[in-house]
């Protein structure tokens, strides 16, 4: 029988790369299907995210965010007036400065994050999961 | 083809299978995001790896804390106090073709070679992960050739955004205190900065009724910035540095200290769309000062020195270009070096008056042009050749060299083994203390020649790693000093054996247990005699609840004249929440660890003293993230 270890040694970084990516993929999934109670959510991307751009196959990606269920945001700057009524997630944390953001996946310190605002998940009437409670906070 | 994608698929859906919940996603993302997945380069040589994971288990404060539990060779310092781990007192400086990288900045010293001797001992709290590669490794790493490469890798902005504080009080007073702050701007540019202050204050030991001192203060900061594909870093570091038993054996110095400053700045980019170009360039310059004082001063034989001050300072320019063909079964490299450096030394102050002896040369240029050709034969076995042919300029002060490297490699793998093949053929030319010394040196120096070949099995299962190395290096025109210190090419040849054994036991995700045992020889006609020193570790790293627990013991035998040392350490770290971490280690706790003949006097008859190379030291520390 072949192995394939080899392919690890000429491969490794891509493949861990890819399997960074993957995760990450899944990350925002189970987040935005929480959010959107969506199994396939139509979502915005303020900038490609290359995790989601390589694995798409859970997300139906919109180029206009009138039509997206829900709007990943990088940087924190001013969502399109039409659709501030969208949910709004983040990938960086400096994005929970936009007051409407819900919450945002990121790395810090070392580790990766998520975290949500309680009183804007509760403004938006959203009821996350009992997986989802030990990332909900208070805002400072 | 098709078999590697289904197992590549398989891979995957057992890791999304796995991931049920969001807990154990992002468990999961934290390690396939680990920086030393993406760094690491199995075919460079033989690679030692210490994951951000290890470096925090092991509570490494110092790159010593890494560096006296290797493979084959172990921390030592030489008679100033200095890192030197291929050192054999009083030789003056010994690891010349050991090279330490920060990323892909090569840290030297132009005069000696290496930047061991101001970076061997740094504080790691800025550094992510360590990989230690052995047996003459890709020329891809080295405009110079080296017999071990030590590449440390910063923490990234992206991972360690945010900020960390952290403080740490030993025996003796010794103290250190650093920050980092690490972020990605709206800009998207990412920065991270670090400063960190040290004082590594150690034992006192009287001598002839005179204080050695050890000790060493240090001052680093380190920033880098990085956009897309490039990335500027600057390192600053200054150093003082107590020297010990000081540079002459004839006796034991009243003072003896060295200041030391470094500073660099590097810029490094990758072109085309499929980044297979890339540039490297940067530029460090590097001075200080040794005082020594004797008193009384030394007899009249030694020119009845009572005071003795050598400045030096010296800079290198480094550029670095390479381009990369792949298809599907072969990727070549080709890359053009360029380094040029500066160095003065020859400036002596002795007993207060100007004794400059003009040094033989003061700057040199190094051509290289290297190519790496590797070959995928079947998914099983992977082949590479490489050739790097190298031109010392030395502006006809003495004569220039040109030395020519080769090296072939052989991968093979099967379901649960891997067997490593190097073979080696280097070139080593002496550095500039060898030649451009007048009083040691010895402008005609030949190149030494290393002719090698390692072979390292691994075998693995869920749990476990077993590895076994084996290696044979004979070298020709090996350079030692003589009995009046002048360094000279040896005409009879020198072997070095060395033969390794590792085993490594996962029992959980988070206990982890580790032997090695490893020996290395060294045998040639014209050493004093033949060394053949033996290394043994036991290293234990468990979790419970909050506490990470870290057990280390480290037997060496046959280093110099010394009997057996036992170096036992033990590490616990609390986490008192995710963002604040509390934790004690004691190093070298019962004080039986590796101890050091070093000479203070050669005449009439040599005179030495033993002290432990590594002291017995306690720790407290506490770190901060916010």
């Amino acid at each position: 029988m072949k192995t394939l270890l080899l392919l690890f040694f000429m491969t490794i970084a891509l493949l861990a790369s890819e399997q960074e990516l993957r995760l990450e993929s899944n990350i925002y999934h189970t987040i935005t299907k929480e959010l959107t109670h969506k199994e396939r959510p139509k979502i915005y991307m303020q900038i490609k995210i290359p995790s989601i751009e390589q694995f798409p196959s859970h997300f139906e990606i919109v180029t206009h965010c009138e039509k997206a269920d829900i709007l990943l945001i990088t940087y924190a700057k001013e969502v399109n007036i039409k659709c501030q009524n969208k949910i709004i997630f983040g990938t960086r944390k400096k994005t929970l400065s936009t007051k409407n953001t819900v919450g945002a996946f990121f790395w810090q310190k070392g580790r990766p994050n998520i975290l949500f605002y309680k009183s804007r998940i509760e403004k938006i009437g959203l009821d996350l999961g009992k997986d989802f409670q030990k990332y909900i906070d208070n805002e400072k | 083809m098709k078999f590697c994608r289904f197992f590549v698929f398989l891979f995957f859906l057992a890791s999304a299978l796995y991931a049920e919940n969001l807990d154990s996603l992002l468990n999961q993302y934290k390690s396939a995001s680990e920086l030393s997945k993406k760094t690491k380069d199995e075919n460079a040589g033989n690679l030692i790896v210490y994951t951000r994971d290890d470096l925090e288990r092991m509570q490494v404060e110092s790159l010593q804390d890494i560096l006296k539990g290797q493979r084959f060779f172990r921390y030592i310092e030489n008679r100033l106090g200095e890192p030197d781990l291929l050192n054999a007192d009083p030789i003056s400086y010994s690891s010349k073709s050991i090279k330490i990288y920060l990323n892909d900045t090569e840290l030297t010293n132009p005069i000696a070679g290496t930047g061991l001797i101001l970076f061997g001992n740094i504080a790691m709290d800025f550094i992510d992960h360590v990989e230690i590669y052995q047996g003459f490794p890709s020329f891809e790493f080295a405009i110079e050739p080296a017999l071990i490469v030590i590449k440390l890798y910063t923490k990234s902005p992206k991972i360690d955004a945010g900020n960390r504080v952290k403080a740490l009080v030993g025996t003796n007073g010794s103290n250190k205190e650093n920050v980092y702050t690490a972020d990605i701007t709206d800009t998207n540019i990412g920065y991270f900065l670090y400063a960190n202050h040290e004082d590594d204050v150690r034992d006192k030991p009287t001598l002839k009724d005179k204080t050695l001192k050890r000790d060493t203060h240090t001052n680093h900061f380190y920033a880098s910035f990085k956009k897309q594909q490039t990335k500027l870093e600057f390192n600053f570091l200054r150093i003082r540095r107590d020297q010990f038993l000081g540079a002459l054996p004839y006796d034991v110095p009243q003072k003896a200290h060295k200041d030391q400053n470094y500073i660099s700045a590097t810029l490094s980019t990758k072109l085309l769309s499929d980044k297979s170009l890339s540039f490297h360039a940067d530029y460090l310059q590097t001075n200080g000062k040794y005082r020594a004082t004797y008193s009384p001063a030394l007899p009249a034989i030694f020119a009845s020195l009572s005071s003795y001050v050598q400045p030096y300072d010296a800079s290198a320019l480094t550029l670095l270009t390479k381009k990369e063909y792949k298809t599907e079964k072969n990727t070549l490299s080709i890359g053009v070096q360029f380094r040029h450096k500066s160095f003065h030394f020859d400036e002596v102050e002795r007993n207060g008056i100007a004794d400059t002896i003009p040094q033989v040369y003061t700057r040199e240029d190094i051509y290289s042009l290297f190519l790496e050709d590797t070959y995928t034969i079947t998914q099983n076995d992977l082949i590479s050749f490489s050739i790097m042919g190298q031109y010392y300029a030395r502006a006809n002060e003495i004569k220039d060299e040109s030395p020519q490297q080769l090296r072939l490699s052989y991968i093979k793998s099967l379901k649960n083994f891997t067997s490593k093949t190097f073979i080696n053929k280097q070139e080593l030319v002496p550095e500039p203390y060898m030649t451009a010394e007048v009083h040691i040196g010895n402008p005609d120096l030949d190149p030494e020649n290393y002719t090698g070949a390692s072979q390292e099995f691994s075998y693995s299962t869920n749990k476990t790693l077993s590895r076994m190395t084996l290696a044979y290096t004979h070298i020709d025109n090996f350079l030692l000093p003589d009995a009046t210190g002048r360094i000279f090419n040896s005409d009879e040849e020198t072997h070095v054996y060395a033969a390794s054994y590792e085993l490594h036991y996962r029992v959980t995700q988070d206990d982890e247990f580790k032997f090695q045992a490893d020996m290395l020889k060294l045998q040639g006609s014209d050493l004093s005699m033949d060394i053949t020193h033996y290394n043994y570790i036991l290293r234990m790293t468990n979790k419970v609840r909050k506490f990470n627990i870290f057990n280390e013991l480290i037997i060496n035998q046959g280093y110099g004249h010394n009997d057996i040392g036992a170096d036992y350490s033990l590490g616990v770290k609390y986490e008192v929440t995710p963002d604040l971490h509390v934790a004690l280690k004691g190093n070298n706790i019962f004080d039986t660890g590796l101890k050091r003949d070093y000479i203070y006097s050669i005449l009439p008859a040599a005179k030495s003293i033993d002290v432990p190379i590594v002291e017995q030291k306690f720790m407290l520390s506490m770190e901060y993230l916010f």
